[in-house]
């Protein structure tokens, strides 16, 4: 009795759901999907020589997850479309595919060169947090896999995870064991843990066509297992010591002065002290009071805009510019190197290449100040669409840290983007060089 | 050792003598006979059965205790850098023996080097370097190009450039006349091969594994009591005889009278070859020309790299009097003239 009217129940539910589907399926298919973010998010990026497989496996790994729904297939000829429109003049210079394990929710990039990494790297479109190396089998290493680790620690990933592809292609078993063991000795020698990075041995090209599930559909899930458990999460912004680059500052009458922008990392509490940086300056005060669309708010987190009431300050204390952070976290810098990609003429750069001495504006967080470009030795220019290791001179000491990004400016165009590469201390002749 | 159900034999026309390998299988390799079943790569279409193991593996253990086969295998590839499975064939081929499978390997190489040059995605190749060479009061300039700027970086790589160059200015030596700018393939016989020498160009394919091509050569020779200032730019760093870059320039240059220039002079010669680098000029002018504008395309009337308000011209007479006769620029993956 209670299981038929529980069998009844099932199908009443069953036909609402039924219905409701009809109803969902009728609505415009224009729709998009939201995306749901449940799980925390990583981006990582193949690397490996052309015909070692990279798309191969990416397809694969489409089409394994989107059996449980974690991706949608993408076939190897939607994914490569980049040597087509290459071929038509136009320059791609990364495939993006995303796709979630159980576990994370993953942006894949794949690039076709050196020089289209770094700029990625330096642009951060797409900051890799790991790399799979991918490696035939039947080929093993090659010259140009020292490259591409040297590369992966160039645009500083630690983490890298090993696909041997074409196992099938290989007649004897042995000779997985001594590619294995010769990658693990470059990644060592490269300075990534060799003996501790996984090296899962598979065929994409199995698991693509649905047989060998062994080499083919099992290998990617190792892999993935893998990636899931060697690469691990970056540090969230919120548990990061707190930076408030200045955007504004007020001055409201009875309370004091208060400054305004976007929380950039860290959280923010009434009642800490923060120190005020940049333009040569150094204050401390402590937060008395923090707003959010004119709401008294305990807690700021990351991302948010808010108000930060700063007892004992004047206005003309404080300037856009500055930045507010956790006291004893940030040191002002005057001079730093920094990897920068210039932009070419079709991206909106200059036509001229520029020497040292070039004067451009630099703009990092709120603040904007003439800086100067010092070539290294035996580097004479700088030619427009490639990226160079520069060391940039400012005028005043800004905040500028390690992995910082900036953009340089001349007149009113965009000339450059950079990442600070590390702080350099004063020479003694930097002071004396002129502004004028 | 050969397959018998390999449907696809991979060379019929050129079995290698002295094949030894798989006793559980009847020896095909003579010399002489064709249509043998030859090893199957990567290449051949799915589904075929697979190998038989000829050894248990022993993983974990196979470190210590690999069998002599192996350690051959990785000596073979430490020493040639030529893919695994290629590397095994030539061992087996050779009955284990080193040298013989080194040599087998250099044939076989060649071989395919000669096959992948010909083959239709050469023009794939985008990549690459300029290599520029001056030796006396000639210079010579070359572009290389590769797939990928990872090969480009390698090693391998830049020696293949510098020996092309090397080539090239031999072979410009006994030519006449002042300036050559020749296509790879059109003015050069054989193009990279043949001045590269097939065994070099084959070898670095099959170790690299990307389409290589001789995309251009360029020759500069500079009239009596002249010089040749050259300049690459780039991420190689400076050191080897042969300069490289992704950008290259070389200038006939001179000083105002006859006898050798000063040193002065020759350092003012490689600004030159900087702003031709930099600016792209298309012609020469006239050292009386008037400051063009920004898409000035002659030489001596575009805005100086160093001091953008004075026109070349008359930025090198007023230093000297530094003549200039002629010029070349390559830029890799770029337009040939």
């Amino acid at each position: 009795m209670a299981a038929g009217a529980a069998l009844l129940l099932r199908g009443a539910l069953a036909a609402v759901r039924g219905r409701g589907l009809r109803v969902l399926s009728t609505a415009p298919p224009k729709a998009k999907v939201a995306f749901v973010r449940d799980k925390p998010h990583l981006n990582v990026g193949t690397i490996g020589h052309v015909d070692h497989g990279k798309t191969t496996l990416t397809a694969a790994i489409t089409k394994v997850l989107s059996a449980g729904g974690g991706a949608q297939f993408r076939p190897y000829e939607e994914i490569d479309s980049a040597p087509e429109e290459k071929a038509r003049g136009i320059t791609i210079n990364a495939a993006h595919v995303e796709y979630s394990t159980p576990k994370r929710h993953y942006a894949h990039t794949d690039c076709p060169g050196h020089a289209d990494y770094v700029k990625n790297m330096i642009t951060g479109t797409a900051p890799l947090d790991g790399v799979i190396l991918v490696v035939a089998a039947t080929d093993g290493q090659m010259p140009q896999t020292r490259e591409h680790l040297l590369l992966a620690r160039q645009v500083g990933v630690r983490h890298v995870v090993v696909y041997l592809n074409k196992a099938d292609a290989v007649p004897d078993p042995e000779l997985l064991p001594l590619v294995e063991l010769e990658v693990r000795e470059l990644l060592s020698e490269f300075g990534f843990d060799g003996e501790k990075t996984p090296v899962v041995a598979g065929s994409a090209l199995c698991a693509l066509q649905d047989r060998d599930p062994d080499l083919g559909l099992n290998s990617i899930l190792r892999l993935l297992e893998a990636v899931d458990s060697h690469i691990p999460q970056p540090p969230r912004d919120l548990e990061r010591p707190c930076l408030l680059p200045i955007e504004a500052v007020h001055s409201i009458p009875g309370r004091g002065t208060v400054v305004t922008g976007t929380l950039e990392r860290g959280t923010l509490r009434k009642g800490d002290e923060v120190e005020l940086l940049g333009y040569g300056r150094q204050l401390k005060s402590v937060v008395t009071g923090i707003e959010m669309f004119h709401k008294s708010l305990e807690v700021a987190e990351a991302g948010d805009n808010l108000g930060a009431l700063l007892r004992g300050l004047r206005r003309e204390d404080v300037r856009r510019g500055m930045v507010a952070a956790q006291p004893g976290t940030l040191q002002p810098q005057q001079k730093v190197e920094a990897q920068v990609y210039v932009l070419s003429p079709q991206g909106g750069g200059r036509h001229k290449p520029f020497v040292s001495h070039y004067a451009p504006v630099m703009f990092s967080h709120t603040w904007d100040i003439a800086c100067r470009v010092l070539l290294p030795p035996g580097k004479d220019l700088v030619m427009p669409g490639e990226d160079a290791a520069l060391t940039l001179l400012l005028r005043q000491p800004m905040v500028l840290e390690q992995g910082q990004r900036f953009t340089l400016r001349d007149g009113a165009r965009t000339i450059g983007t950079g990442v600070v590469a590390k702080v350099l201390p004063m020479g003694e002749g930097d002071k004396e060089l002129s502004w004028g | 050792m050969g397959i018998p159900w390999d449907p696809h034999p991979r060379d019929p026309q050129n079995p290698i003598p002295g094949t030894t390998g798989n006793p559980g299988t009847p020896s095909p390799g003579t010399p002489g006979t064709t249509g043998t079943p030859q090893p199957r790569d990567h290449r051949d279409p799915p589904g075929y059965p697979r190998a038989p193991r000829r050894r248990s593996a022993a993983p974990g253990r196979w470190l210590s205790a690999a069998p002599p086969a192996l350690r051959e295998l990785r000596e073979l590839r430490a020493r040639t850098g030529q893919p695994v499975l290629r590397c095994r064939e030539a061992l087996e081929r050779a009955g284990g023996d080193l040298r013989q499978a080194e040599a087998w390997l250099e044939a076989e190489s060649r071989r395919r080097g000669w096959a992948r040059a010909a083959a239709p995605g050469a023009a794939r190749a985008r990549e690459g370097l300029v290599g520029v060479l001056s030796e006396g009061p000639a210079a010579v300039m070359v572009e290389v190009n590769c797939e990928t700027d990872f090969v480009a970086r390698t090693p391998d790589f830049q020696q293949l450039v510098e020996m092309a160059a090397r080539g090239v200015l031999g072979h410009c030596q006994g030519a006449s006349g002042t300036k050559v700018g020749c296509q790879g393939g059109s003015g050069l016989p054989g193009g990279l091969l043949g001045v590269l020498g097939d065994e070099h160009l084959a070898l670095a394919m099959g170790r690299l594994g990307e389409r290589l091509a001789l995309r251009r050569a360029g020759w500069l020779r500079a009239p009596p009591g002249g010089f040749i200032a050259t300049y690459a730019h780039g991420w190689v760093p400076p050191g080897p005889a042969v300069a490289m870059g992704t950008y290259g320039a070389l200038v006939a240059c001179g000083g105002p009278g006859p006898g050798p220039p000063p040193a002065e002079l020759r350092e003012l010669g490689r600004r030159v070859a900087q702003h031709v680098v930099g600016m792209a000029p298309t012609a020469l002018g006239t050292p009386e020309d008037e400051l063009g504008g920004d898409s000035e395309t002659r030489l001596l009337a575009q805005g100086t790299l160093m001091e953008p308000g004075v026109p070349l011209g008359r930025y090198l007479r007023d230093r000297g009097g530094l003549r200039v006769w002629d010029f070349l620029r390559f830029q890799c993956g770029g337009e040939a003239e």
